[in-house]
């Protein structure tokens, strides 16, 4: 069963004829116009429109009141995950990237170094401000793949967690 | 004698050379735009009636060269110049030799920007004619010695500010002394990046302090008027995100006598043209100057929703040396507005700014609704200049209507390519604390940071779109495929509609 991966919460989908089923229903749609970052659906008696862009970390959706960046994993793609139960579906953060070209001002963590969410980890420089890069979960410091000075790219890893 | 200008050319970019252009336009007279070679496909490059290059990506070869820019208002020949928000807007310099080039500066005289852009200056300034100062040194602080002494004398915690920031760049908040050397230190060195100026001084934090600023507007003949408050306490890294007016904080006695002092402070130095007076709100109803804005401010939106002026057509006609028409017994003030400020970040990790090319962008409409934009779809957020998308407000006869219509707003603005504010600013005015009036300009860390930003809780609708968006990415090539639920309709007319506006 393919699914999606919202934050921590995933969950598995069936696609069938007319629509799909999750755990927690049933959805019947049918898709009449599709391309270039939108669909146009039908939901039961509902017209919607789905606003959609291609990232690096997933879809980001631009649904009404708020914006979400969703994975879509498909029966292979969770079979290299190596996924077992629900219970180890939670995804880890493993990289910390660049979420913006910059300089990096400085490194402030050690190969080994457990770190709490939240904790900074580096400070780069961008926007004529200086940005600190936070963890969003409790980690241990694996690889750390930058040095103060360096100039990086959007999406460029900075650090890896283990 | 009054002057005429004709021709302004407006030295900057983005949504405010747009909305600064919409209303040279309205007056009858022409516009200069001035363009880096990142902005070429820009909205406002075009909307001007002439349009020069600046050559170059950086702020520093661009929006900032005052040698380029007065040189292109030379060869357009423009009468004026008006400066915008941030770049040039309170570079003193600029203001200068914008004058001695024998051209018009849209906003106060040199001297002015200069005594209020030193903050050190202007809290003397101010201070002399009876308005509140906060607690702290009136001198530079360079070293840590120095820096804790003066801690110790006023007591933590304690704001470390750039002598010539703004924009919250260069500042930074110290709660205890073992926090005094790396805030120093980011301080000092943030403020040479960004004024090149490493001047910082050293004053006392108001606890949940709420940010109240007055819009103020000064003719050359010595009339000063203030247009009420706004309420600027939703930041995130000292910056505003949303902005309201009137403010829940005010009774009226306190809005007069806040007014009152607004109005001494742009007296204090001769203030002439539009400006902001700011101050530091403390929960006892004590308030304390903080710096005056010689300029247009981003939030000048709401106060135009609630007095009905075009402030950017107040700033003209005070440059043509014209006398104020609106007297303060005369000016009123109706309704609600609230302004939220869309910008491209990532607001559960941290706000740092994200970059991208915007792919769709359908901007809210309908009743009492303003969008101050200065992209379309296809334009790129880049990593050279300030990330905002564009600003929403709203007005409304009531302040719970005017946020139940933000919410709506903010619900039909479609952004995609970049990440943005949106769920940051709904989460604000659907938050108890901001819909009863209790917020301070800690908000952002007591609401969002704790609560807020950690659950990604989805609603039924968001995960019921990415469950059918997965299934077509799934299936997609397949089209009529064996699941055959991915069908592609005969588009109808009013469907084509809706997608090409």
């Amino acid at each position: 069963m393919p699914a999606i991966e919202i934050g921590r919460e995933l969950i598995r989908f069936n696609v069938q004829n007319g629509g799909l089923s999750y755990d927690g229903g049933e959805l019947n749609f049918e898709i009449l116009e599709a391309g270039s970052g939108r669909l146009l659906v039908r939901v039961g008696s509902e017209m919607r429109e789905i606003v959609y862009s291609d990232t690096p970390d997933g879809i980001m959706i631009s649904a009404a009141g708020g914006k979400t960046t969703v994975r879509v994993l498909s029966n292979r793609d969770l079979l290299l995950r190596g996924f077992q139960s629900e219970q180890s579906a939670h995804r880890s953060h493993s990289e910390i990237k660049a979420p913006m070209p910059g300089l990096v001002v400085k490194v402030l963590v050690n190969k080994g170094d457990t770190v709490k969410r939240g904790s900074t980890l580096a400070i780069l420089e961008a926007m004529k401000m200086e940005n600190e890069i936070r963890t969003t979960q409790d980690a241990e410091i694996g690889d750390i793949l930058v040095r103060s000075g360096d100039v990086v790219e959007k999406d460029q890893t900075l650090v890896v967690l283990r | 004698m009054r002057k005429q200008i004709g021709k302004i050319l407006v030295a900057n970019r983005g949504e405010i050379a747009l909305r600064i252009m919409r209303t040279i336009r309205e007056m009858g007279k022409s516009s200069v735009a001035v363009y880096s070679d990142v902005d070429v496909r820009m909205p406002f490059v075009r909307y001007a009636d002439e349009a020069y290059p600046l050559n170059g990506k950086e702020a520093r070869e661009t929006y900032l060269d005052i040698g380029k820019i007065i040189s292109i208002a030379r060869k357009s020949g423009a009468d004026a110049i008006h400066p915008g928000y941030g770049f040039l807007s309170e570079n003193s310099e600029f203001a200068a030799e914008v004058e001695n080039a024998g051209l018009v500066f849209i906003g106060p005289k040199a001297d002015t920007i200069k005594a209020m852009g030193d903050k050190t200056e202007a809290r003397e300034t101010v201070g002399k004619q009876g308005v509140p100062i906060v607690p702290g040194v009136s001198k530079p602080v360079e070293t840590l010695t120095e820096a804790m002494e003066i801690a110790k004398r006023v007591g933590y915690p304690i704001l470390i500010k750039a002598a010539a920031g703004g924009g919250g760049k260069g500042m930074r908040l110290v709660r205890e002394e073992s926090e005094l050397e790396a805030g120093l230190r980011g301080a000092h060195s943030e403020a040479l990046s960004a004024f090149a100026d490493d001047r910082v001084f050293i004053e006392k934090y108001i606890i949940n302090p709420r940010h109240i600023e007055f819009q103020v507007l000064a003719d050359n003949y010595g009339n000063t008027v203030h247009l009420f408050e706004r309420e600027c306490s939703i930041q995130r890294r000292h910056q505003k995100v949303v902005e309201e007016t009137p403010s829940v904080a005010l009774t009226p006695e306190l809005r007069e006598k806040m007014g009152r002092s607004a109005v001494s402070a742009a007296k204090s130095c001769g203030y002439r043209n539009a400006g902001t007076v700011e101050f530091v709100l403390g929960e006892d109803g004590s308030y304390y100057f903080l710096e005056m804005n010689t300029r247009l401010q981003v939030e000048h939106p709401i106060t135009e929703l609630t007095t009905g002026l075009d402030i950017v057509r107040e700033q003209i006609n005070i440059a043509e040396e014209r006398k104020l028409e609106i007297t303060q017994d005369h000016l009123a003030r109706r309704g609600h507005s609230i302004e939220c400020r869309i910008y491209a970040e990532d607001v559960v990790n941290n706000f740092l700014p994200d970059t991208g090319r915007l792919e769709l962008i359908r901007e809210p409409v309908g009743n009492n609704v303003r969008v101050d934009s200065g992209v379309e779809t296809g334009n790129e957020i880049s990593v050279y200049y300030d990330p905002m998308i564009a600003k929403l407000s709203v007005w409304e006869t009531t302040r719970d209507l005017a946020i139940q219509k933000m919410v709506r707003a903010l619900d039909d603005y479609v952004i995609s390519g970049v990440k943005t504010t949106i769920p940051f600013c709904r989460y604000v005015l659907e938050s108890d604390d901001f819909r009863k009036g209790k917020y301070s300009t800690s908000f952002v860390e007591k609401n969002w940071v704790n609560n807020g930003s950690a659950s990604s809780a989805l609603s039924r609708r968001g995960m019921e779109d990415a469950l059918i968006l997965a299934s077509y990415k799934l299936t997609s090539g397949s089209v009529a495929g064996k699941n055959g639920h991915v069908a592609v309709m005969k588009t109808s007319e009013w469907l084509k509609g809706r997608f090409e506006s």
